[in-house]
């Protein structure tokens, strides 16, 4: 939301009306417009859908990802401290493997190879999400970003699935699909050893908590 | 007189928003600023930097960002105002901010906002009339009420 601001330096003697000029000597008036934006998230908090591992029988690798643009990231160096996945466990899902945080060298394309690996969380077990949708919280200890990091594209986080889910058994990740909030070409489907392909019918509800620096 | 401010306006998008190209918007707008002899150049911005008023120029505000101790941040609202009197002599004048409520319903128009900016670093509200002395006056002000943050939070997620 693009929100228009508006400064009046006014003759006091006729100013009636606070927002318009009512003085005609030595008055000016300038405007400015900033934007207001949710958090550092792709989705809306809704999810009309959700999207499992890319292939039917996940294979350990297989990844969904969101990224986010150098127009959505600070100017300023920050800190990324962990991650937010809105999503649920359908049956005996087994999990999550890790979130990782990496370069993005094209739009919307996460760098899979080691050069692109910035942190993750990766914990020993795997990260089951709650068996009704809701967010799942990722703490990782504070990583500074500077803003030529990651270059002029923008910064990616991947989930990571398991080997061995399905249809029955599987980890739900939230999709949103509202035409309002769609961003195109953030969200992408990465199967094991395949090529990542973009996910057009919305945005998949993967989040990067960042803290500015004091 | 009253086109002072949509000249300026019309020159700043030439000059580029930087508020140290005041002297190129004076330069550009010399007729308009000598009949007048008050200008204005205005930014509303993010915080840059939490612990000082510098500007960064980040023009996207936050809202709602959860952080890793369970809290919520939510960006600050900045706004640099600088006005240059060239009268010759101090003036007085109302200074006011206005938000065109439009943006999140229709039936609203502008409102003035002034009360909310406290300086940056704390401090009294602006109390009009302000006299304005010769030269340039720069003026860093900021939201930073958690109600109006929330307020701010609540149009941008509802």
């Amino acid at each position: 939301m693009n929100v228009p601001f508006r400064v009046l330096v006014d003759d006091p003697a006729v100013d009636f009306d606070p927002c318009e000029l009512d003085g005609t000597c030595a008055v000016a008036l300038e405007e400015d417009v900033t934007g207001w934006r949710p958090p550092f998230q792709a989705d809306d908090g809704t999810a009309e859908d959700f999207r499992r591992s890319p292939n039917a029988v996940s294979l350990a690798g297989d990844a969904l990802s969101v990224f986010f643009s150098i127009e959505e990231l600070p100017v300023v160096s920050f800190n990324v401290v962990g991650f937010e996945v809105f999503g649920m466990s359908v049956g005996a899902a087994i999990g999550l493997d890790s979130i990782e945080l990496r370069t993005a060298t094209v739009p919307g394309v996460p760098n899979m190879n080691a050069a692109g690996f910035i942190a993750a969380y990766d914990p020993a077990a795997p990260i089951v999400l709650p068996a009704v949708a809701g967010d799942t919280t990722a703490p990782i200890a504070p990583f500074l970003v500077t803003p030529s990091a990651y270059g002029l594209a923008g910064l990616s986080v991947v989930v990571r699935y398991l080997a061995g889910e399905n249809a029955a058994n599987h980890t739900a990740i939230g999709l949103d699909t509202t035409p309002e909030t769609l961003l195109l070409l953030h969200s992408g489907r990465i199967p094991a050893g395949g090529a990542f392909s973009y996910e057009f019918a919305g945005n998949h509800m993967i989040r990067m908590l960042i803290q500015e620096c004091p | 007189m009253l086109e002072i401010g949509r000249e300026l306006r019309a020159c700043r998008r030439v000059a580029g928003i930087a508020i140290a190209s005041i002297g190129v918007i004076g330069a550009l707008c010399g007729s308009v600023r000598a009949g007048g002899g008050l200008t204005v150049d205005f930014l509303v911005h993010a915080p840059s930097d939490p612990s000082t008023c510098a500007i960064g120029f980040r023009p996207i505000l936050y809202t709602c960002r959860p952080n890793a101790g369970a809290t919520i941040t939510d960006d600050n609202t900045r706004a640099t105002i600088r006005i240059m009197n060239t009268t010759g002599s101090p003036v007085s004048r109302n200074l006011d901010i206005c938000v065109d409520r439009s943006v999140f319903n229709p039936a609203l128009g502008l409102k003035s906002i002034t009360p909310f900016f406290r300086p940056c670093g704390g401090g009294p509200p602006i109390m009009n009339p302000l006299t304005l002395p010769t030269g340039a006056t720069i003026l860093k002000l900021e939201i930073s009420s958690a109600s109006v943050k929330t307020q701010m939070n609540n149009l941008i997620n509802n």
